[in-house]
């Protein structure tokens, strides 16, 4: 591998956000640096819109929003709602965004989203940050043209026209095994057990599951672990769909 | 999409089963200049907190608080600009250095994280190994070259580095106040 890797990493998303880019001459470190903020700032954008902690971003306006009530929503909350309804059918309702409140309970039309109860609350956080990655991805990578790079929200990771190596972390006990070599593609794992930060909704009687998810895209990669995790499958035909690899953890 | 299994890579036996992680973005001096980029140069000084002011941030921020502080004092000319503070949070597995800026102005400016270590999760459970990092304010340059290991894994949560953003921030409020930093 020829030229300066540059790393780059700031709080973001409830994580922490690696940015990382090869630079083929000292001179293009700054370049990359511009780059790393664009990619910052991409991500800053979608958690503007999507976050559940946010009472003003749009899923923050849905939540506190009455029944019956409808409003605009930005490009970002109709690309990560579209997907996650269509998750939702291929994966046979396994893949919830409202998290058991109400599946049925909201509608997107024409980049209007409506609420249809009171109670049903959504919350992206098995999906957005998916999307947030990708987002990431693309500006750094539109800032480089097209130059070697990737992102990795806390575990979430995509990456560009470079052969990453990437580690496993053992959940329980702490440390990292070396895994595998991603290129040009996404990865997530998450860990769902006693004291884990992921939560499934309705996952009384699902065992602790350990699972990575390889996807083309960071949106995929990071909504199917849930799905993996849920259904403790790795052949289910939705991976196939969206061209992914899934692994459970032992 | 393309995914290679490590054992089946030549370089396979470099890296030991269970190994700990690290990676350095920033120094912090790097990190300053990042923060203040209209500083011209930074005065590192020493502070302490009254007892009493130490107490009240504690109890209103329901953090500890230690009592010295070393702070990177943001000038332009003979004008403080800004407060800028190196600090290490540890979490679950993971020791993270990062950097806060607090300008005169009372703006927060975006944080940078300046090393992540992820280790054996005993270790860090080790009150000895915590304490090897305690009061520590330095940390190795901006890191070049061909190590791009990542971790793929449950996401950690950096609600630590949030809690000691708080911390900064309060501190170099409080010593604002009293007329320490100025």
């Amino acid at each position: 591998m020829t030229g300066r890797l540059l790393r780059r990493a700031r709080p973001a998303l409830g994580t922490l956000v690696e940015a990382g880019a090869r630079a083929d001459a000292a001179e293009e470190a700054l370049l990359v640096e511009a780059a790393f903020n664009q990619a910052f700032l991409a991500i800053a954008e979608v958690e503007s819109a999507l976050s559940a902690f946010d009472p003003f971003s749009d899923i923050g306006r849905f939540n506190g929003a009455a029944a019956g009530e409808s409003f605009q929503v930005r490009a970002d909350t109709i690309e990560v709602l579209t997907a996650a309804l269509q998750l939702a059918q291929e994966s046979d309702g396994l893949f919830d965004v409202t998290q058991g409140t109400g599946p049925g309970d909201w509608s997107l039309t024409d980049g209007a989203l409506r609420k249809h109860s009171a109670t049903v609350r959504i919350d992206l956080g098995g999906i957005g940050k998916g999307h947030a990655v990708d987002r990431a991805l693309e500006a750094l990578r539109g800032a480089l043209d097209s130059a070697p790079c990737w992102i990795n929200a806390g575990g979430d990771l995509r990456v560009s026209g470079l052969d990453l190596p990437v580690s496993l972390r053992d959940e329980v006990g702490g440390g990292v095994r070396p895994w595998m070599v991603l290129s040009d593609g996404a990865l997530a794992s998450s860990w769902f057990g006693p004291g884990a930060r992921s939560r499934l909704a309705g996952n009384h009687g699902v065992p602790a599951r350990h699972v990575s998810v390889a996807a083309p895209r960071c949106l995929y990669s990071d909504a199917l672990t849930k799905v993996v995790a849920l259904s403790g499958r790795i052949d289910a035909k939705v991976l196939a769909r969206h061209g992914a690899i899934a692994w459970v953890h032992r | 999409m393309k995914i290679t299994p490590w054992s089946l890579l030549p370089a396979a036996a470099l890296i030991p089963p269970g190994a700990a992680f690290a990676v350095d973005y920033l120094t912090g001096d790097q990190a300053q200049a990042a923060l203040f980029p209209e500083a011209d140069h930074f005065a590192v000084r020493s502070f302490t907190l009254e007892e009493a002011d130490r107490a009240a941030i504690q109890s209103r921020l329901g953090l500890q608080i230690r009592p010295k502080w070393v702070i990177r004092v943001a000038m332009h000319g003979e004008r403080v600009i800004g407060a800028a503070v190196v600090d290490d949070v540890i979490g679950k597995f993971d020791r993270i250095t990062f950097a806060a800026g607090v300008g005169m102005d009372g703006v927060v400016k975006p944080v940078e994280i300046l090393s992540y270590r992820e280790s054996h999760g005993q270790e860090v459970r080790q009150e000895s190994w915590r304490n090897q990092f305690a009061g520590k304010t330095e940390t190795s340059p901006l890191r070049v070259g061909d190590d791009v290991s990542n971790i793929s894994g449950a996401t950690l949560s950096c609600s630590h580095v949030a809690d000691g953003v708080r911390r900064i921030v309060a501190v170099v409020a409080s010593l604002k106040r009293s007329g320490a930093l100025k």
